[in-house]
């Protein structure tokens, strides 16, 4: 009879990991993963400024107003502060959407007005930096992208039973994560147009 | 006990979801997927060749993908989609490549796994894109674009050729155009001091422009193509695209 009980316990155990009483942890920290990603390729392309804005200005002089306006939505950007409880915190996680749709908004023009000069379009250092630019556009999109996936999954995850249950009972101080507006998606993306 | 048993039944029953609205992708039939079959058999073998005896030496697992349709969807997110659910590199070193090409789209890009963006980055892709790929590809020259592009990615991850070192060769064929009309001025100077009366002899410099080196270096792992599969590789976006 102890033996029975003994197995009994034992059953229940295992059962409650499989109807999830680990998934809200689990993906938890998934989404934390996929959210230091997108910080990480955010801060990817702020590195990527200084040296774009000295190559544009030693070609494109009269562009002054475009290149001071990357350079403070970049430092507007980097000097915030993230709270710690950024992803549920709607207030900040919205100034940091805000933020670096500034930044993508200043180089999408930039990369407008650099089609004015031939000269610099043909700079080594420039081309290169173009590249970089690009494909870490590409990456923060991807980044979003899995964050998008990761924080749906969790909050969808707290929603429905019986994550819902297990949420109440036992996590109930795990806040439902927030989620990257569509319309800062579209103006994330600067228009950097290769085709000459 | 009853309840117990129940309370048991509902637990199995819930089964883990995953929900994944995935493109219709094509099957990861070899290292060179040709659904457009663009590739001659000879182009083909020898593809699969070089990238089979690379994998061998440094375990990178890389790709050629010749797609019907992107189905819609930008070439990088298509790629970057495709590289994850084929699971392109080694587990645990992220080591894949995928060279994906869009034959109707008219569009390529290079997707490089999170291990190798160190050595193929961003700015490399989009050189071998832009000088090695898509000249060949408007010259209507498919098979030879993709076995050039394969060798510059080779070369790339070998560490034999950066961003930079593209771009100087790319600017050397400007710079000896240059040398050549000063040559010939000074020639053609010279010509006249030698005619209007003896100035003897003018040294004459060899030129050697940046020769292309064809390194079809491998056979090595001819090992049947049935049996490869991605690793378990990831990717985060590196690389790049271009059209033509």
């Amino acid at each position: 009879m102890r033996f029975l009980k003994l197995f009994a316990m034992l059953a229940v155990v295992l059962s409650l990991t499989s109807c999830g009483i680990n998934n809200i942890p689990t993906l938890e920290e998934e989404a934390k993963a996929q959210w230091g990603q997108v910080l990480n390729q955010y801060q990817r392309r702020a590195d990527l400024i200084p040296n774009l804005v000295a190559t544009v200005k030693g070609y494109a002089e009269h562009e002054e107003a475009t290149l001071t306006a990357v350079i403070e939505a970049r430092a507007k950007a980097t000097q915030t502060t993230l709270p710690a409880d950024i992803l549920s915190n709607p207030a900040a996680f919205s100034q940091f959407q805000a933020n670096q749709a500034g930044i993508g908004a200043a180089l999408g023009k930039l990369m407008v007005v650099v089609e004015k000069y031939p000269d610099l379009k043909a700079d080594k250092s420039f081309l290169t930096l173009q590249a970089q630019l690009e494909g870490t556009e590409n990456r923060i999109s991807v980044a979003r992208r899995d964050y998008i996936l990761s924080v749906k999954n969790f909050n969808t995850e707290i929603k429905t039973f019986p994550g819902r249950l297990w949420h109440s009972v036992m996590y109930s101080d795990t806040p439902y994560m927030q989620q990257f507006e569509i319309a800062a998606e579209a103006q994330v993306a600067p228009q950097v147009n290769f085709n000459n | 006990m009853r309840i117990l048993k129940s309370c048991l039944l509902v637990c199995f029953l819930m089964v883990s979801h995953v929900v994944l609205a995935a493109p219709d992708f094509p099957e990861l039939t070899g290292r060179v997927v040709d659904e457009a079959g663009i590739l001659s058999g000879d182009k083909k073998q020898n593809i699969i060749n070089q990238l089979a005896a690379f994998e061998e030496k440094s375990t990178a697992q890389i790709v050629v993908a010749v797609v019907n349709s992107l189905e819609g969807y930008e070439i990088r997110d298509y790629g970057v989609e495709l590289a994850r659910f084929w699971a392109l590199g080694q587990e645990g070193k992220n080591n894949g490549v995928l060279l994906l090409i869009a034959p109707n789209e008219r569009k390529v890009s290079i997707e490089v796994g999170y291990g190798l963006e160190g050595s193929l980055t961003d700015a490399l892709s989009y050189q071998i894109i832009q000088q090695h790929i898509l000249p060949q590809f408007k010259a209507g020259n498919m098979g030879a674009g993709i076995e050039r592009g394969v060798e510059m990615i080779l070369q790339g991850l070998a560490g034999e050729i950066t961003e930079q070192s593209l771009l100087q060769n790319s600017q050397n064929e400007n710079e000896f155009d240059m040398a050549t009309i000063i040559f010939i001025v000074f020639f053609v100077f010279v010509v006249i001091m030698i005619l209007r009366g003896g100035i003897g002899g003018g040294g004459v410099g060899t030129h050697s422009s940046g020769s292309s080196s064809h390194s079809s270096s491998g056979w090595g792992g001819s090992s049947g193509g049935s049996s490869f599969g991605g690793g378990g590789g990831s990717f985060g976006g590196g690389g790049a695209s271009g059209g033509w």
